[in-house]
């Protein structure tokens, strides 16, 4: 059995929240087994497959994995410690290393001769899209490190998380053999470390002990500047990782979208969450610069996708984001307001949208008075059926369901109603499912089929809230009998959190 | 010298545009007038326009490529096996993506407003007092 199609252990960093949409979406684009996943982490098995690979939305960086281990106590004294984790670290499995290396050179090398194709075919004809269409393998923004070309010019995209990474110096001089293939690599070591290990050393610190100890247990060499791979190192308290970046740029950073505004990964996951199907009409109606419908027509080719903006400047760079992702036949921009959306009745499958309240809006009058009308306007243009995702920050999350909760979510799974305190998530121990958002499903406590209206719902609704925010000014409580609340998700958006509700429009009987 | 490219109005979404102005009760379909209209190449997906044809108003469609000057010999009515004509599928496929407009307006057929097409961007935007 060759090299590549030994299905071969990974690992991605994932934002809080995303965990199980990434899960689902190893399952479903890699047929990954033994996906598990925790806190900001998801682990599966799969084949090597670089260009599969690269296709990951919810991700934003992939590993291959070396070591995975519990944490472990750590001996106070320095010279203890230090040998304890160069011990730990490295292991007694030489092979362990060796192994993942070479994979990760076959990776490169696939990778290569990818490139190499889609150059010829675009030589060939320019208009015509190779079968790996969406992989840009363009030198200039490159997602892998070519073997032959030690092209670290760029620093990779540091993540922003406590314990930073730090490069270290070392020497070491000699080269050494692999499999009776002459093996030189250069190397550096990136460390990340965060808890009790955190306060212990810095990543800066282990980042130099454990490339000392790398350097000198396998005869390599350490290269700051200009190393063939990176081993990064993640130490908390629920893991001690040890792995090779597959890509030298996040995949988390799209080559395809020029400048973006709400994160990718959570873009996609929102377009995931849409469900849409084959010959779909997307709408986003405050579409911003676009990333949600670059990050679902990505996704899905057969489909259409709409976005209005109310303005100018920022339908000006959706623009030429569409115009450089090369999806011009396939999203469709609009000048106009969410609060009078410019389609008929009943007319787009999914509504897809970040409310931008609080940020940068129509400042004359209080964004909340305007909240009813956008609702309804977005209930009337959705076809029975079809999907509305929002993403709203979490004292507007609450405010949504004190004064518009049409129904109230049931069941276990996902707390109800999630407050601004809250710290609900997903549950984070269901196995990742099956494609076709068969995840979903099996998460999404089913909704009962009744509908709600007016007093019983706001009765409810006062009822139910629990703490969160400050009673808001009073305005008129309006209710979309036929927007049903299915599921909330907590997502992590950098520095702050927001939520995903999900509504479904039913038929009213 | 910088060659900037807009984004155009095509036909498909001219099929879904609405006038919202106030009092309005039936604000579709818009009227086109073009002052700018182009022809453009876009990759034939046999499937995607045949899931698209029951979406659309196809009388509006017709229309609208006949205002333009580009019906060519799409026929007025909806073929009942339409799906398994590649042939006219690919009129369909050229009518809803290939022609854009870049310049000109759109009007509401019952308050006669204009919305202003400009560098392929419809302008769908209501006056307060229109609201």
């Amino acid at each position: 059995m060759s090299e590549a199609d030994r299905a071969v252990r990974f690992f991605c960093t994932a934002g809080r929240g995303l965990e199980p949409f990434l899960a689902a979406e190893v399952a479903a684009k890699l047929s990954a087994v033994d996906v598990e996943y925790g806190t900001g982490k998801v682990f599966f098995s799969a084949n090597v497959n670089p260009e599969k690979l690269s296709q990951l939305k919810a991700a934003e960086r992939l590993f291959l994995l070396i070591k995975k281990e519990s944490p472990m106590k750590v001996p106070w004294n320095t010279g203890k410690a230090r040998h304890f984790i160069q011990k730990k670290i490295i292991g007694e499995d030489r092979t362990l290393w060796t192994d993942t290396i070479l994979l990760w050179h076959k990776c490169q090398n696939l990778l290569q001769s990818v490139q190499r194709c889609v150059k010829r075919k675009r030589e060939e004809d320019p208009r015509e899209e190779c079968a790996t269409k969406r992989v840009n393998l363009e030198p200039s923004q490159s997602l892998m490190f070519p073997v032959s070309c030690r092209n670290w010019s760029k620093t990779p995209e540091v993540e922003q998380q406590d314990g930073e990474d730090e490069l270290h110096k070392a020497c070491g001089d000699s080269n050494s053999s692999v499999n009776g293939q002459q093996m030189s690599p250069l190397f550096r070591v990136s460390c990340r470390c965060s808890g009790r290990i955190a306060r212990m050393f810095n990543a800066q610190e282990l980042g130099r002990m454990i490339g000392t100890a790398v350097a000198k247990h396998f005869g390599w060499k350490t290269e700051l500047r200009d190393p063939e791979f990176e081993i990064n190192v993640h130490l908390s308290d629920v893991y001690w990782l040890v792995g090779i970046p597959v890509f030298r740029l996040p995949l988390a950073q799209r080559s395809y979208i020029k400048t973006t505004g709400l994160r990718p990964t959570i873009a996609w996951t929102m377009a995931f969450l849409a469900d849409i199907k084959a010959g779909s009409v997307l709408l986003d109606p405050m579409c911003g610069v676009g990333t949600i419908l670059l990050e679902a027509a990505e996704e899905r080719q057969d489909s259409v996708f709409i976005g209005t903006d109310i303005s100018e400047s920022q339908l000006k760079v959706a623009h030429q984001n569409v115009e450089s992702a090369g999806l011009n036949g396939k999203i469709n921009l609009i000048r106009g307001s969410a609060t009078e959306i410019p389609l008929q009745p009943a007319s787009v499958d999914a509504i897809v949208c970040d409310l931008p309240f609080g940020r940068k809006f129509k400042c004359k009058t209080d964004i909340r008075m305007l909240l009813p009308t956008i609702l309804k306007e977005m209930e009337r243009v959705l076809r029975v059926g079809g999907n509305l995702v929002l993403l709203l920050s979490p004292p507007l999350s609450v405010h949504i369901q004190k004064h518009f909760g049409s129904d109230r979510m049931v069941g276990s799974g996902i707390t109800s109603p999630v407050t601004a305190d809250s710290s609900s998530s997903v549950d984070t121990n269901t196995q990742a499912g099956s494609a076709d958002g068969k995840l979903l499903q099996q998460e999404i406590p089913r909704r009962r089929n009744e509908v709600a209206h007016g007093e019983a719902t706001r009765a409810h609704a006062e009822h139910t809230v629990a703490g969160g925010s400050s009673p808001s000014p009073a305005l008129p409580l309006a209710d979309f009998p036929s927007l049903q609340l299915n599921a909330i998700y907590r997502v992590s958006l950098g520095l702050t959190d927001g939520l995903i509700h999900r509504y479904k429009k039913v038929l009213l009987t | 010298m910088l060659l900037l490219s807009y984004l155009r109005m095509k036909l498909l979404t001219h099929n879904m545009l609405t006038s919202h102005v106030k009092g309005v009760t039936k604000g579709y379909p818009l009227l086109i007038k073009a002052t700018e209209v182009k022809l453009t190449d876009v990759d034939f997906n046999s499937e995607f326009v045949s899931r698209m044809i029951p979406k659309i108003e196809w009388s509006v469609l017709v229309e609208a490529a006949d205002t333009l000057g580009h019906l060519n010999d799409l026929p007025r009515d909806l073929p009942p096996d339409y799906e398994s004509s590649e042939d006219f599928l690919r009129k369909v496929h050229h009518v809803l993506l290939e022609v854009e407009v870049l310049e000109g307006n759109l009007k509401c057929p019952e308050s006669g407003r204009e919305f202003p097409i400009t560098k392929g961007v419809p302008n769908m935007l209501l006056n307060e007092d229109e609201v």
